[in-house]
């Protein structure tokens, strides 16, 4: 659905995005991380032709954002960051307005418009004026204009800004049902939203993708052990030797308290210590009150590479080229 | 070309939107009404007409800014030009649909004082209609080359003020400056001449609006007028494609 190679924009003496290729299969619903400033807003503006890149190329369903502009911009919805819609246009109007020149033929306007109004659940606001919406109702008439034409590419930038949690959860699981109809290209700093939505991320830092995998495989992939968080009533430092001694165990710290102290263990990815620890330490008659896996979060990888200097990319490139396919497949049967 | 009607119709009702144009055209037919009711006082025969929109030529260049402003200003700033120009709309269409909103905002504004004519005939002042006709095509020639200028304009700033007060000081000085520097040309002592002075006065509306009040519609003032007009949009294409090469 997407095909972006070696795509670069440059502004005035600043290089946004650098180099970037990917692709996008249809059905796939992909999220776009990274920082402020990172390139996410950059790539989807060339992305629905709204400037073209300094070089490379980015096609869209196989026309290309330059030189087939007209064609690309049929075909895809897409929701600039700051939802920019005319506030001094009531909802209805706009989105009929809208769909006249996203080419929805006069005979199906009035349709189309009612369904989004319906699958957008805007039946309360249909008549008011965009200016006087809540920041909830204003995303989701921007969602819905941008669908009003069933687009086969969707491309959403920061959909949740600045919503409070109920308008989040809402919108959220208006762009989930999305994405079992169209391919969804969506981009947050949000963490939480990437994981419970896209089937692939893509983490883009300083115009560079530096990750690409499904949420799952990127944490794995970026996990070379396996932690597990242990308090525990005894003598600590005999307890930290004894446990250094169970198969599997790679590392082992702790941090004395008054009379629990904190354990961290780290295993090898192959082993689960929990049930052979928490054996160990009741038969050696000290007292355990938490055994616990401490997985790594998107966050904490998302923190882990925006934070270096460099530029190069932590994940392995090769833990980075096999997932798309899986997730291709999961969006699929979803 | 399929997308022109939608997006004129958006365009000319955008300017009821807001109450800008309500008292753009009130405070309008204030003055020109004004203006009539002095005018009458001292002339109230054929000419009379003539007088007026001659004046209205003037009375323009200071109410044409105040609606062109916001035609692309307001977009960029709000951000709404992305939305339009993401959308499967040429910029031609965009830049066309702009100046025809504006146009025909301003064709309703001047339309009332169509009724002035009647009131002349009604107190005796046996108006020409033929050279009221050609006079009103004149106005409107006049006020499209207006629009075309400060569509331009309103394309370069996301300011509607800077773009207002740029359109209103590029039409005085085309109406006016020039105006007074080709009649200096004829009163300059000593037999000295302006240079480029033939260049001036064809490029100074008024010449091209002697005729249209004399009652001549001649071809060379309308493709003069039509000149301005169609560089006015191009030059506006030119200046919403510079996103690409920018």
């Amino acid at each position: 659905m997407i095909e972006v190679t070696d795509l670069v924009k440059r502004y005035a003496g600043i290089t946004a995005v650098d180099r970037i290729s990917f692709k996008v299969e249809p059905g796939e619903i992909v999220g776009f991380l990274g920082k402020n400033g990172a390139g996410k807003s950059t790539t989807m503006k060339m992305l629905s032709c709204f400037f073209p890149p300094t070089s490379g190329s980015a096609r869209v369903a196989g026309f290309d954002c330059v030189t087939d502009s007209m064609e690309v911009r049929r075909r895809i919805g897409y929701m600039p960051e700051r939802v920019p819609i005319y506030d001094d246009m009531r909802v209805e109007e706009y989105l009929n307005y809208r769909a006249q020149l996203r080419g929805v033929p006069r005979r199906e306007r009035s349709h189309a418009v009612n369904e989004v109004i319906s699958t957008i659940a805007l039946k309360d606001v249909r008549r008011k004026l965009i200016g006087s919406l809540s920041k909830g109702y204003r995303q989701r008439t921007g969602l819905a204009e941008a669908i009003i034409h069933k687009p086969g590419l969707l491309i959403l930038d920061e959909p949740t800004a600045g919503l409070d949690p109920g308008q989040i959860r809402q919108v959220r699981d208006v762009i989930k049902d999305l994405g079992k109809r169209t391919t969804l290209l969506l981009s947050t700093h949000i963490l939480s939203e990437v994981e419970l939505t896209a089937t692939r991320i893509l983490l883009i830092h300083r115009g560079r993708i530096v990750a690409n995998g499904s949420p799952g495989s990127l944490v794995g992939g970026a996990q070379k052990t396996r932690r597990f968080h242990a308090e525990i009533r005894g003598p600590a430092p005999m307890v930290a030797a004894m446990l250094k001694g169970l198969p599997g165990v790679v590392d082992i710290s702790f941090e004395a308290g008054e009379e629990w102290h904190a354990f961290t263990l780290e295993s090898d990815p192959a082993t689960d210590l929990r049930a052979d620890a928490a054996k160990f330490i009741v038969d050696n008659g000290w007292d355990l009150r938490e055994l616990r896996e401490e997985k790594m979060t998107l966050e904490d990888l998302f923190v882990r590479i925006t934070t270096t200097d460099e530029a190069a990319p932590m994940v392995k490139p090769s833990a980075a080229a096999a997932p798309p396919e899986s997730p291709a497949a999961e969006g699929a049967t979803s | 070309m399929t997308n022109l009607p939608a997006l004129t119709k958006r365009e000319f009702t955008a300017n009821f939107y807001s109450p800008m144009a309500y008292v753009i055209s009130t405070f309008y037919l204030l003055f020109a009404g004004l203006s009539f009711y002095v005018l009458l006082r001292d002339q109230r025969d054929a000419n009379a007409m003539r007088s007026l929109l001659t004046f209205f030529g003037f009375i323009h260049t200071i109410f044409i800014p105040m609606v062109t402003m916001r035609l692309i200003s307001e977009e960029r700033k709000s951000g709404t030009l992305e939305m339009l120009v993401t959308a499967p709309v040429s910029d031609t269409e965009i830049a066309i649909s702009k100046f025809l909103g504006a146009t025909l905002f301003i064709a309703l504004m001047v339309a009332p004082t169509i009724l002035y004519s009647w009131v002349l005939q009604r107190i005796g002042g046996r108006p020409d209609y033929g050279m009221i006709k050609a006079s009103y095509i004149g106005l409107m020639l006049l006020s499209m080359a207006y629009v075309a200028i400060g569509l331009f304009i309103s394309s370069l700033t996301a300011n509607q003020i800077v773009s207002a007060i740029l359109t209103f000081v590029v039409l005085f000085t085309l109406f006016f400056l020039m105006g007074f520097l080709t009649s200096a040309v004829d009163t300059l002592p000593f037999g000295k001449t302006i240079p480029w002075a033939d260049v001036l006065s064809y490029v100074y509306f008024g010449v091209h609006l002697q005729s249209f009040g004399k009652g001549l519609v001649d071809s060379r003032d309308v493709v003069y007028f039509l000149s301005i007009v169609v560089l006015g949009i191009f030059a506006t294409i030119k200046s919403l494609e510079s996103r690409r090469w920018r």
